[in-house]
């Protein structure tokens, strides 16, 4: 079965399109009613915004640097992003995909 | 014919253990070297970097200079591989997709950066943020799939199923 992986990453929607062994897979046709939905996007592109928010290049001595405290500040917020992500996925999964969430985890243990 | 004198110049027969301090101190100069050419291009252009955490430098088809370091939970080498959370990386992803393992992965993603064609190069802008999601040939069935500041920094990488 596809699984759809929540996990945030640099410059990278929070939403992953995976075959079944995990690996992302470039194919719309198999995610169509996720990718479609312009609700999912929207919520998807505002988490998308604010974690890339945490990284900025030549700053504080460092090429890359995440600003750690930021997103412990924002840790709310991002909390509640991921769940409306998870309810409108839910909402829009008919079976057809497993939805696995990385991401809520390891926000709250910030 | 009487035998030759040696100059007096100390040296080791071959396998002692002073031509082995030669060899290694050798080698060693030789790796500094080797280092100090690799990194110059970071000098010249005048970015900030870690310089013993430094693994590859090149210039990619887009004419960027890039680099990968060894990182952290949120950037380079430790975030690829293991994510920022110990379970969220793409270790197992280069494994199956690409079949190789951790340790390869600096030298396979150098090359693939150096060599491979690219197919897509987008700077993205969010919000005030900008980087590079940038795609490059692999295989037939995957690519590699990089996100890189707008400095050359190489924050990520995966494949990517085609």
């Amino acid at each position: 079965m596809n699984i759809i992986k929540i996990k945030n990453e640099f410059m990278h929607s929070p939403l992953w399109y995976c075959d079944e062994n995990g690996i992302e897979w470039d194919n719309e046709k198999e995610f169509i009613d996720f990718i479609s939905d312009s609700e999912l996007q929207s919520i998807a592109k505002k988490i998308e915004e604010l974690f890339n928010s945490y990284y900025e290049f030549e700053s504080h001595n460092q090429p890359c640097w995440f600003n750690e405290e930021k997103e412990k500040k924002d840790k709310q917020q991002m909390l509640a992003l991921l769940n409306q992500l998870k309810d409108k996925l839910n909402e829009l999964n008919d079976g057809l995909v497993d939805i696995e969430d990385l991401e809520t985890p390891r926000v709250e243990k910030l | 014919m009487g035998k030759t004198r040696n100059s007096g110049i100390a040296h080791g027969t071959s396998g002692s253990p002073q031509e082995t301090i030669e060899q290694g101190n050798l080698i060693s100069k030789v790796k500094e070297i080797e280092r100090k050419q690799m990194i110059q291009p970071l000098i010249a252009a005048g970015v900030k970097f870690n310089e013993k955490d430094v693994l590859f430098v090149t210039k990619d088809q887009s004419g960027q200079m890039v680099w990968l370091e060894k990182g952290n939970d949120n950037a380079g080498l430790n975030h690829i591989l293991y994510g920022n959370n110990k379970e969220m990386g793409h270790k197992k992803d280069f494994e199956k997709a690409c079949g190789i393992t951790e340790d390869k992965v600096p030298t396979f993603l150098r090359d693939v950066m150096t060599k491979g064609r690219i197919i897509s190069n987008e700077l993205k802008i969010m919000g005030t943020k900008q980087g590079f999601e940038r795609v490059y040939a692999y295989n037939g069935q995957y690519v590699v799939v990089t996100g890189i500041g707008t400095n050359g920094f190489i924050v990520s990488a995966y494949p990517r199923r085609k």
